[in-house]
């Protein structure tokens, strides 16, 4: 009887995450000082800019690069797409929530939810285009033509990434720059001590939540996978039996599968 | 705390919306794991 699906490791993963986001939650919400400008409304951003760096960069950076290991020829294997797959679902959901606790920020800071500012629409744009690539991945195909056109959408939405990037420098936002995401504010921080540190812990809590999110639901992905294969081996049998054929497919799916171990 | 409502909605949406995905997650893959396991269920 199965009472498990994770393995020892991922198991500690989810306890370094959960203590790492309770001491963020901590640190943002009783410990860290308010801004001068912001007052409080600073405390949403240890939640935005965490979520927002990992959709963009790690998980759709993911997404893209197990993409083009899956389009390469020496490399394609079902492994990349499954990876990109989970890696763009985390990213959705990451991104779907820098938008509304952007949009809660920009309430009390410029008294709207929501504004057509460049980099707030380039943000939009992008949830959405993530959330056509997951319904890609859905539309009925065989599994080859499924992976190879969803690899194309991924690449084909990761090019509005570096256009969110820059929209802060593209064009006149109400959106604020980098505060540390440039060389030049590397060098001149706009934020430090405590709430650098507060940002900086937060980043690495939702890193972890990341991994520990990522483990799970590429395990997920697999079993899904297996459990197609097993449903079009049974379709197969079926049809054969009606004809009068023997059942001789083998069904691997019925073996322990190794990435659940 | 200046705004707290709003701060508070904010870090609830948060651990709202990641914990239901997280439980979500891990139930359908124990859901998939128990279905795909051998029928002697050992």
């Amino acid at each position: 009887m199965i009472t498990t699906t994770s393995s020892r490791a991922t198991r500690i993963l989810g306890w370094l995450t959960a203590a790492s986001l309770a001491l963020t939650a901590v640190m943002a919400l009783v410990i860290s000082p308010p801004d001068v400008n912001m007052e409080d409304s600073v405390r949403l951003l240890y939640l935005h800019v965490p979520t927002a760096w990992l959709s963009m960069y790690i998980c759709f950076g993911i997404t893209t690069l197990a993409s083009v290991l899956y389009l390469w020829k020496r490399t394609r294997s079902r492994f990349w797409d499954l990876t990109a797959g989970a890696s763009a679902e985390i990213g959705v959901l990451f991104l779907g929530l820098t938008l509304l606790i952007g949009a809660i920020w920009g309430r009390i800071t410029w008294g709207v939810y929501w504004t057509w500012d460049a980099r707030l629409t380039t943000t939009a744009v992008l949830f959405v285009m993530y959330l056509g690539y997951l319904a890609v991945r859905k539309v009925p195909a065989t599994p080859e033509v499924q992976s190879r056109r969803a690899a194309i959408v991924a690449l084909a939405s990761f090019v509005n990434v570096p256009i969110v990037h820059y929209a802060v420098e593209w064009w006149r936002t109400l959106h604020q720059a980098a505060s540390l995401g440039s060389p030049q504010r590397l060098l001149d921080p706009q934020i430090t001590g405590t709430m650098a540190g507060t940002l900086f812990l937060g980043v690495i809590a939702f890193t972890l939540l990341y991994a520990w999110l990522m483990a799970h639901r590429f395990r997920l992905a697999w079993l899904e996978d297996r459990l197609g294969d097993r449903q079009l081996q049974a379709a197969i049998d079926e049809r054969r039996a009606e004809a009068g054929v023997g059942t001789g497919g083998t069904n691997e799916a019925t073996a322990e599968p190794e990435a659940v171990r | 705390m200046t705004d707290a409502g709003y701060i508070f909605a904010g870090y609830a949406a948060t651990a709202g919306i990641i914990g239901s995905y997280a439980l979500w997650v891990v139930r359908r893959k124990r859901a998939l794991a128990r279905l795909l396991s051998p029928p002697d269920g050992s």
